[in-house]
């Protein structure tokens, strides 16, 4: 009885290991962050034009040696999947990544003391003036599928308010590289999301400076 | 014995060096040290446009291409019209967001030829530290076939490349290519106009304007 409990999992996970598409997981950030800042942060994240690539398929890997009926059955039988099953064979930098990113960004700042207190913030009407907003809006974030690869770009636009000064704002642009034998796409995802967080930690070390020097 | 065997290291070697052949330029950041300078004078240029076209890519023999070629004509004279305004437009853009950051900035009023001919001339007379060269590689369509099947929908495509060099040293200061395939939203053989066609193609035009600024304006 317990043989069968086992299998029936084992069998289970096999199952479940095929519907989703692996998500991906928390960032880590190991650079030393020198500032501080006594004050709490709220980040607002803003969600904006999202394009997805394709994922290879079966007939465009394999059909270029089946000979012209071959390719013919194949693209029809593939054409049906791909319209009975959108999302298989699409990949984004979607909302979810964006979320993780956010959480990630957060934790980071909490566990390095940038901030009092560092909160993700969907309510903008709560700030204080004294608060600061660190608004992180995701203008585009593309995939773009080319020679059965696929790269990640995304277009970042952060804006730092605090105090009714002149808000700091700055545009990032990140391209994933990542390295290695045929990268998966979850290594692209990672890839850029790294860079994008050592842009956003560096901006925000610039707008310290910044502030620092107008204080003076 | 011997001779298999450097034979062998031979071919492998060789190997790892047509490698290094294949790989594309990679794209490259602007450092920090660029925007320091503010004695700089920038001049940028741009070169002449392709013809808009339907690119095929996939497995195709001659005949195929003459055949798909043919196929495609419609959309092809569809193509021809493309408004590439916005090309001219760029070198502008470029100018005035470098002015708003006080670097000295110059368009020359040509358009320069693809060939590296054209480059060297241009690298050797230009009056500046720096040049700025944007280049669209591609625009149009682009369709996977097999021999003559295609394999799905025609997609939007444009490929623009922007590159800072010193023209002293040849020095790359900058460089980023844009790759932008989109998919048609909805039917896409609606000729002669293929409306929604057009609207992919505004819609990788613009992206693509958008992430070349964006790259070379990076933290600013």
């Amino acid at each position: 009885m317990k043989k069968i409990q086992i299998f029936l999992l084992i069998f289970g996970f096999g199952l479940m290991m095929g519907c989703g598409k692996p998500v991906m997981p928390p960032l880590k950030y190991d650079e030393p962050i020198d500032f501080e800042v006594k004050k709490n942060a709220y980040l607002n994240w803003e969600f904006g034009k999202q394009y997805s690539g394709k994922v290879q398929s079966y007939d465009n890997c394999h059909n270029n040696s089946a000979g012209l009926i071959g390719v013919l059955l194949v693209s029809a039988i593939s054409s049906i999947d791909h319209a009975n099953n959108p999302s298989r064979y699409t990949v984004s930098y979607g909302k979810a990544e964006q979320a993780i990113f956010m959480t990630s960004l957060r934790d980071i700042l909490r566990k390095n003391h940038v901030f009092k207190q560092v909160e993700l913030i969907t309510d903008l009407a709560s700030l204080t003036k004294k608060d600061v907003l660190v608004n992180v809006f995701f203008k585009t974030a593309r995939v773009t599928s080319l020679g059965g690869g696929q790269t990640i770009t995304l277009s970042v636009e952060m804006i730092v308010t605090t105090n009714g000064k002149a808000p700091f704002k700055r545009t990032y642009l990140v391209k994933s590289d990542a390295q290695g034998f045929s990268p998966s796409f979850q290594d692209q995802q990672i890839d850029v999301s790294n860079r994008l967080l050592g842009k956003i930690i560096a901006g925000l070390q610039e707008w310290h400076n910044t502030i620092n020097l107008r204080s003076k | 014995m011997k001779l298999p065997i450097i034979r062998l290291v031979l071919i492998v070697l060789s190997m790892g060096l047509f490698i290094g052949c294949a790989q594309q330029p990679r794209n490259v950041q602007l450092s920090e040290n660029f925007w320091q300078n503010k004695n700089q004078k920038i001049a940028i240029a741009s070169f002449k446009a392709p013809k808009p076209q339907v690119r095929t890519v996939g497995a195709q023999g001659l005949l195929d291409l003459a055949v798909n070629t043919t196929m495609n004509s419609g959309m092809n004279t569809f193509l021809k019209r493309t408004d590439l305004t916005w090309y001219k437009e760029i070198n502008s853009s470029f100018a005035n967001r470098l002015k708003e950051h006080t670097i000295k900035t110059s368009v020359l009023p040509q358009e320069f030829e693809h060939d590296k001919k054209s480059r060297e001339l241009l690298l050797s007379q230009v009056e500046a530290d720096k040049v700025l060269t944007l280049e669209l590689r591609a625009i149009g369509a682009r369709r996977e076939y097999y021999s003559i099947i295609p394999k799905g929908a025609p997609e939007a495509f444009c490929v623009l490349v922007g590159e800072l060099i010193d023209p002293k040293d040849k020095k790359v200061w900058w460089h980023h290519e844009v790759v932008i395939v989109q998919p048609v939203q909805g039917a896409w053989d609606q000729g002669p106009n293929y409306p929604n066609f057009t609207n992919a193609l505004n819609v990788a035009v613009n992206e693509a304007k958008q992430e070349i600024l964006d790259s070379f304006f990076s933290g600013k």
